[in-house]
């Protein structure tokens, strides 16, 4: 009886530790989304709680609530479901996604490109990074340098020369 | 006090892989523009490499653009910069610029995207029977190049121009051995034939005269590395009326039969190039299919008699999809009335 079966051995949680010290129990097969902890659970260390120092909480819950939703427990109890189902299931799952994504501020969504990065999950970074890209594309240098925080390296000689040579990418 | 932890902590450094993951995901304008937000988005921006294929159509005073990837699939008239005082009579593309040859007046080459244009001279002493061009992007010098060989009576004159001198330079005289350039270009004035690039070689079709002392199709092969021409024999039996392609990182042979059939080659690379027939189309009003691939899709900017308006058939273009073996038609416009060719383009910001 104490000799865990497979399935028993998925449903296990892992402990998540925010930077902020929040815990957060998340099952194996969800937290399997995420690169770092997948090599982590292969590599047998996930006892005890697993701490995210780049990840806050408010930021964690988010992550975790995309993984819940992209996550699919029950794969093999519904192998044959039709064509148009699937086309349905996806048209849904990417209007979830772009509901998720809108809904966050640009703070949030700064925190969330930082942590999808941190834990190695995929498709959610480039989610946000699709989502940052569209808020971006029609800005200035100068709103850019702001909102990213950057300081120009350029003499002013050299961008004006920048600026000079893509003179048709500001029209 | 939350949010001031949050505030303090959104002046951390962004990592590099984050910021590239977002710029390789704006359009090429928005990308040119923030060249001057620092030396990092700089340097990304330079060396980043489009890869939306889109398809660009010539006709002899207009080109057109459709991109298949925008909201809304149609074709939109280019901006021409320069001036067009005769015909346009073939295109090229290269590493996102365009190489167009109008009547009389020598070459062209044109980056569409920043909007900048150089125009090449072609002439030479003795008027040729046949020009054959060729263009290339040569990567060990950053520098791209243009092989045009003439034939002048009974040799092969072979010239080769790089943007960085800004001249021709006379390579090599061929002689004329076996292998003859098939006329297909319909010019009282000149013959002229764009080479296809395929893996740093340029190929055009030609006929060759075989052991036999039949005159044969095939292909005349220009190896941009080491600048030196090679001719390849066609598959067995291919008709005449063939027409050379680009399918998948692959030259390929579109062999056209006159019952509506057409065969498609392809060119296997590495050390064992055979010819493979690796697809069939059958499509009886196809007389002479001007084939662009576009990754899964094959598309047929097909003859002048079907797309000109004296046949009664809409000025339209077809979209084969190889896996749904259908076909897609749009419209393309009445600028496009004497559609000449169609070619794939990628964005970049290389100057001519």
């Amino acid at each position: 009886m104490s000799t865990p079966s497979s399935s028993v051995f998925s449903y296990r949680v892992l402990k998540l530790k925010s930077s902020d010290g929040e815990i957060f129990e998340v099952k194996q097969t969800v937290a399997v989304q995420s690169g770092v902890l997948k090599q982590m659970m292969e590599d047998g260390c996930t006892e005890g709680e697993i701490p995210l120092n780049n990840v806050d909480s408010p930021t964690l819950a988010k992550i975790i609530e995309w993984c819940n939703k992209h996550h699919d427990d029950d794969v093999e109890g519904r192998v044959l479901s039709q064509e148009k189902e699937k086309e349905k299931e996806k048209a849904d799952m990417k209007r979830w996604e772009s509901e998720f994504i809108d809904a966050l501020n640009r703070d949030e969504l700064y925190f969330l490109l930082i942590g999808s990065n941190y834990m190695n999950i995929k498709e959610l970074l480039d989610c946000a990074a699709q989502k940052v890209a569209g808020m971006v594309k029609g800005k200035t240098p100068e709103a850019i340098r702001e909102m990213f925080n950057i300081q120009s390296d350029f003499t002013e000689e050299e961008e004006k020369a920048i600026r000079k040579e893509n003179q048709w990418a500001f029209n | 006090m939350e949010m001031e932890g949050r505030k303090k902590q959104r002046n951390l450094h962004i990592p590099d892989d984050i910021i590239f993951n977002i710029l390789r995901r704006l359009p090429p304008k928005s990308l040119a523009r923030f060249k001057c937000v620092c030396k990092l988005w700089q340097s990304f921006a330079n060396q980043h490499k489009y890869h939306n294929e889109k398809l660009i159509l010539l006709s002899s005073k207009t080109i057109q653009s459709i991109d298949f990837e925008a909201d809304e699939i149609k074709a939109v008239d280019l901006d021409i910069p320069f001036k067009v005082g005769n015909r346009m009579l073939e295109i090229a593309s290269c590493n996102g610029l365009l190489f167009i040859l109008i009547e009389r007046e020598g070459l062209v080459i044109w980056n569409p995207l920043i909007g900048r244009y150089k125009r090449v001279s072609i002439l030479s002493n003795h008027p040729p029977e046949y020009n054959g061009f060729g263009f290339w992007y040569d990567h060990s010098t950053d520098n791209y190049k243009i092989v045009k060989f003439m034939r002048i009576l009974d040799r092969f004159s072979v010239e080769i121009y790089s943007q960085k001198s800004n001249s021709w330079q006379q390579k090599a005289i061929l002689p004329l051995q076996n292998f003859n350039i098939l006329d297909y270009s319909f010019s009282h004035l000149a013959i002229w034939q764009f080479g296809f690039l395929v893996n740093e070689a340029l190929y055009w079709k030609i006929t060759c005269i075989n052991n036999d002392k039949e005159v044969i199709p095939a292909v005349l092969c220009f190896d941009t590395l080491n600048e030196k021409f090679d001719v390849i024999p066609s598959p067995d039996n291919v008709h005449y009326a063939y027409d050379l392609g680009v399918f998948k990182g692959h030259l390929c042979l579109f062999d056209c039969h006159e019952a509506g059939r057409t065969d498609m080659w392809r060119r296997e690379v590495g050390n064992n190039q055979n010819w493979i027939k690796f697809m069939n189309l059958s499509r009886f009003d196809i007389k002479i299919p001007n084939c662009s691939v576009k990754e899964e899709e094959i598309l047929d900017g097909v003859g002048q008699s079907f797309i000109s308006l004296s046949e009664g058939i809409e000025e339209e273009i077809l979209l084969y999809s190889h896996k749904a073996k259908s076909y897609k038609k749009f419209h393309i416009g009445d600028t496009m009335k004497d559609f000449i060719q169609d070619i794939i383009y990628i964005d970049s910001f290389v100057s001519p």
